[in-house]
């Protein structure tokens, strides 16, 4: 067939049918893996799409290094036996619960780029045509998200813990706490991933998932903060135990406090016994595994065309 | 056995019956499925993609089964969706590099492969750009980029001239047809229209509510009618009186717009056209065998099953 002027022809050198070998499906998974963690930090993706995450990572840090500061300078002033008297410099599961509003603000906006885009372009049908399945597709992309969240809490934490090491307070005690509230924040990464990723897959529209997002993480936060205020006054212990359960950061810092026997982030926060810390556990697992049922579930649907 | 076949294959959608007991083959070469707007056409895709399962009946596509080697059609065989499934804000060289590797080409290669699939279809500076800002012809060639990029024995093409304007749609049969001759890479493509296919595809199948029509070569379908076509140069009213000129020695002879469609029964009478048109001191523009068109074929037969 001929090709008319102006396409191109004189480059035009024919077809090269690809003659190496094809990946297998796990190599595809990776490849998506990496690609969506890149995204998530705005790599590959538009400049401006770099800001909100790198600017979340970067005031993170500052909390974890006033911490870290505080640590060395009262190692300077000899004082390092009295660190005990400041709860907080050995409290590392504290951490994301203080700062769960710049937690969830990344969630909430790296969330939609995994989730809703290929919903909302339809882009999702591509991927459905290719090797990968429904569901490794999404565990890749909730994988990445995890990753993501958890790298972006996790170092502040370690740069804190490698001062704390540093010094000379009780490095037993740090050690427990930090590694406590890694298997803590691993949770966490895994809990927040899901559900900001099910918001994100249904609501589509980016702008609304991110509204969504933050909407429902900081409403329950909000309300169950104030439930326990109240039960913590009233002396509601059963109260405040129940109300934990309803936002992901209150839940996982219960079961990280009962579990590893560490003090609760808040003095309202009341400390859980066995049988709490096992009905959290299960609480965690109905927020990740009902929020990826119902993810999965949507981008199955959404991709039949 | 041609590239894909089906034997009763049914497919039951709750309230609807989208496939009825269709046997069909779709040979090397370009084939063209033909039916109006929910003839079964998308479901058939979907089916041979392997992404949905079949409720009756059996299906190979490249000599495997969808149902249970669905993967691995996939990685050989190329997607093109009728609706939209471009991201806006990424640009055509990321997006068909990115969907390469979701096929299970290594990096490098998808990255060679990716640069020769767009200089195919014809996407120039422009592959730089956010595809948000494409025109309906540039996002239709991006989207074939994306099909035929990872090299396939066989490519879906659901629609593609859907949308767009007299030239886009003629340039992209060309590429089709490059694809399907040139490229050595099967065709399989949809459309609601009969005609603008004819020019381009190899073999013709046509299924209604689910059911198989026809199936046969173009050529055996749009074969001579018998009748040509005569277009002479001269005054105003020349055709008239040389149709005139015709019927008075017998020859069966009707005006088709300014032009002449007479009835060839004898050889001789070809040279009786020749003689009057110089007798009548006229010029002979055009003496043309008359085809079937694709749609006259079904117009009279389209009813037989």
């Amino acid at each position: 067939m001929t090709t008319p002027a102006g396409r191109g022809v004189i480059h035009d050198i024919g077809f090269r049918p690809f003659t190496g070998k094809r990946q297998g499906t796990g190599a595809i998974a990776w490849s998506l893996y990496l690609t969506s963690l890149r995204h998530c930090f705005g790599l590959g993706r538009s400049g401006k799409s770099k800001v909100m995450p790198w600017l979340i990572a970067a005031v993170l840090l500052v909390p974890a290094l006033v911490l870290a500061g505080l640590l060395l300078q009262l190692n300077k002033m000899s004082l390092s036996s009295q660190a005990d008297l400041f709860g907080p410099l050995a409290n590392y599961f504290g951490f994301p619960y203080w700062t769960q509003l710049l937690i969830t603000v990344f969630a909430a906006a790296q969330a939609p780029v995994l989730f809703a885009r290929d919903l909302r372009y339809r882009t999702i049908v591509l991927y459905f045509a290719r090797p990968l399945s429904r569901t490794a597709y999404v565990l890749m992309r909730l994988a990445a998200l995890t990753t993501a969240l958890f790298a972006v809490i996790a170092i502040p934490l370690t740069i804190w813990y490698a001062a704390a090491l540093s010094t000379k307070v009780d490095h037993s005690e740090h050690t427990k706490n930090y590694l406590a509230a890694i298997v803590g924040v691993a949770i966490l990464a895994i809990v927040l991933a899901t559900f900001s990723g099910m918001v994100s897959a249904i609501t589509t529209r980016s702008g609304l998932a991110v509204t969504a997002v933050i909407v429902a993480l900081m409403l329950t936060s909000g309300v169950v903060t104030s439930v326990q205020g109240a039960a913590y006054d009233s002396h509601h212990r059963g109260l405040g135990l129940t109300a934990a359960l309803f936002n992901p950061f209150t839940v996982v810092a219960e079961f990280v406090s009962g579990a590893f026997h560490q003090p609760t982030p808040s003095a309202s926060m009341p400390h859980p016994g066995t049988g709490w810390t096992i009905g959290y556990a299960v609480a965690i697992a109905c927020w990740a595994f009902g929020s990826a049922y119902l993810l999965i579930r949507r981008t199955r649907k959404a991709a039949s065309l | 056995m041609g590239v894909a076949d089906t034997q009763h294959l049914t497919m039951q959608y709750r309230q609807v019956r989208a496939l009825d007991d269709l046997t069909l083959s779709v040979p090397e070469g370009i084939t063209g499925v033909i039916g109006v707007n929910g003839a079964g056409k998308s479901t058939l895709i979907k089916v041979l993609l392997g992404l949905l399962r079949p409720t009756g009946g059996a299906v190979r596509v490249l000599g495997l089964d969808p149902a249970t080697q669905g993967s691995a059609i996939r990685a050989r065989v190329g997607y093109m969706p009728e609706h939209d499934v471009l991201p806006a804000d990424v640009s055509a060289a990321d997006f068909v590099m990115h969907m390469a590797m979701m096929s299970g080409l290594p990096r490098a290669a998808a990255r060679e492969r990716t640069s020769d699939a767009l200089r195919h279809v014809g996407l120039a500076e422009e592959r730089h750009r956010p595809m948000g800002g494409y025109s309906t012809g540039m996002k239709q060639r991006a989207k074939l980029a994306q099909t035929i990029v990872h090299s396939p024995q066989l490519v879906l093409l659901d629609e593609p001239t859907n949308g767009l304007d007299p030239r886009a749609r003629d340039d992209m049969l060309d590429l089709i047809g490059r694809i399907g001759h040139d490229f050595g890479i099967s065709v399989m493509v949809t459309s609601h229209l009969l005609g603008e296919l004819e020019r381009t595809v190899d073999h013709v199948i046509v299924i209604d509510a689910g059911h198989l029509l026809r199936s046969e070569r173009t050529q055996d379908l749009t074969e001579t009618t018998g009748n040509v076509l005569v277009e002479v140069l001269g005054p105003p009213g020349s055709d008239q009186r040389i149709g005139q000129a015709l019927v008075e020695r017998g020859v069966q002879a009707w005006p088709v717009g300014d032009r002449i469609e007479v009835r060839i029964d004898r050889p001789e009478t070809l040279d009786l056209i020749r003689d009057l048109v110089a007798g009548h001191g006229l010029g002979l523009v055009r003496l043309q065998e008359v085809h079937h068109s694709l749609e006259e074929v079904f117009a009279q037969g389209g009813g037989q099953r």
